[in-house]
């Protein structure tokens, strides 16, 4: 039997935005067992219900994440909504669904430029990163901020967008379409980047859904689960397929968040189209009472967010699951049998958010 | 808004692996398992489980010296859920397939979440 080392990953790496911690059992360089570790920025947010009211908590759950921020609000605001029963306007829903698709845009971006540097490919990283800028400069322009923007209240939205609004994002998207085809041709065509990427961190269709993978984890393994599919905010109203890949490698769920860009673009494009004229939010009186669950999609995937409440103005209990969260043993599954080389990418490959799992 | 149904099924913790095992040969995937604090110190554990984007849970009802079975060797991801609710609340899950043995977070005091956060923060300071 070959000698076994053990190499500690993580939690500072170069590769690794965030912390998080692998135990690499190694055969030669092939990894036989990976034994991950969490825990070194637990926040215990979901506790601070107990001192929150609410409606103010909203700004407490945004703070999560510094990507996904935008569609915690909404989860949130979604599940004191279901228990309530409170009815948003329309155009609030047009609205959050912009909001969370220039989210993705931008979250999508950030892990693809964030691939390429791990692959040692910084001008590819610059230029994606060159594309997300413009992206952020305009959730800080309809939203009213680049990382966090409050926009999301119990009942609607706080920020309207206008007519010129409306036009210049129309033409913005144009331009934000075609750097990010230029760029992302690059990414998707490169043979260095397909040497990197393609038949490694492979996991199968079964083993993605049992493990419980979610989002471009789980869509990369031809698994066909897209909480946007569930209609929520405005996208019962919106065309679109959620994108597929069945190789279950690397390359395909880079292959997905590529496509996904595209499919932003033109949610973004149809709620413009379709944005119905209307208030932008409802009057919310009273205190919820009840438990729901709000089921959300995030770039990294489903994110659960559920409210227990027992008519006071504090939470009896409330819980995030985030997709990272769920896509760890995934990932333990994509790194046995991989070469020590290519574990920093497999990681990246799920678009690892600690932040969020830790919450 | 038309919030989505989500029944919740009672059972009992000896019974809980069966039912588990029967979303599992249905074809379900595990969602989550999302742990409650009850006003009498009880703990409340709900198991969600999707499938083609409906949600049913299961929940059960335990204080903190009943044994619960784990539910990994049918799912075999659960053990981060299952080792978050051991250490956070204190609640006994036996048979994880991955146990961190109390290690998963870095934490101050035992079980934070198995009590009010004022006595939390009244812990941790008294600690320093």
């Amino acid at each position: 039997m070959p000698k076994r080392t053990v190499i500690p990953f993580g939690p500072q790496h170069p590769v690794l935005p965030e912390p998080v911690h692998l135990d690499l059992v190694l055969e030669d360089e092939k990894v036989v067992e990976a034994l991950p570790s969490i825990g070194y920025i637990h926040r215990g947010l979901e506790q601070l219900v107990e001192k929150r009211e609410f409606p103010e908590y909203v700004y407490v759950i945004e703070r999560t994440c510094g990507i996904c921020s935008f569609i915690h609000g909404l989860s949130y605001c979604q599940a004191i909504e279901g228990i309530m029963n409170v009815d948003v306007p329309e155009r609030a829903l047009y609205l959050r669904t912009i909001g969370s698709e220039y989210s993705r845009l931008h979250s999508h971006l950030l892990i693809l430029g964030c691939l390429a540097d791990g692959m040692g490919f910084e001008s590819l990283f610059m230029g994606l990163w060159k594309a997300r800028e413009r992206v952020v400069d305009r959730m800080e322009k309809c939203l009213g901020g680049r990382v966090i923007q409050g926009t999301c209240k119990i009942g609607g939205v706080r920020k309207d967008i206008d007519g010129e609004m409306v036009e210049e994002m129309r033409s913005e998207l144009t331009t934000i379409e075609k750097e990010m085809k230029e760029i992302t041709d690059v990414l998707i065509k490169d043979d260095s980047v397909q040497t990197r990427m393609k038949g490694i961190g492979s996991i199968s269709r079964k083993d993605a859904y049992e493990l419980g993978a979610v989002g471009p984890t789980a869509r990369g393994s031809g698994v066909p689960l897209d909480m946007r599919m569930r209609g929520y905010a405005a996208y019962g109203k919106i065309n679109f397929e959620p994108v597929l890949e069945s190789a279950g490698d690397c390359y395909a769920r880079t292959s997905v968040r590529v496509k996904e860009l595209f499919t932003s673009a033109n949610i973004i494009r149809q709620c413009l189209k379709k944005i119905p004229d209307g208030p932008i939010e409802a009057k919310v009186v009273g205190n919820p009472n009840g438990e729901y669950a709000s089921r959300v999609e995030q770039p990294r995937g489903e994110a659960v967010h559920y409210a227990k409440a027992d008519g006071t103005r504090f939470l009896q209990r409330f819980r995030v699951r985030t997709p990272t969260f769920t896509n760890i043993p995934p990932l333990v599954h994509m790194l046995k049998g991989s070469e020590l080389a290519d574990v920093p990418v497999i990681i990246l490959s799920i678009d690892p958010c600690i932040s969020c799992t830790e919450r | 808004m038309a919030t989505e149904e989500q029944p919740i099924k009672k059972v009992e913790p000896g019974g809980l692996l069966a039912d588990v095992a029967l979303f599992y040969t249905q074809g379900y995937r595990l969602v989550h398992i999302c742990c409650t604090r009850l006003a009498d110190d009880s703990f409340e554990l709900t198991y969600a489980f999707d499938k083609e984007f409906k949600l049913h849970n299961l929940r059960i009802t335990v204080n903190r010296e009943t044994e619960i079975p784990s539910i990994t060797q049918v799912y075999g991801g659960a053990f981060l859920y299952e080792n978050e609710i051991n250490e956070l609340f204190g609640v006994n899950i036996k048979g994880i397939n991955l146990d961190f043995g109390g290690h998963l977070y870095k934490k101050k005091i035992a079980f934070p979440f198995s009590m009010k956060m004022a006595k939390v923060d009244a812990t941790c300071l008294k600690g320093q």
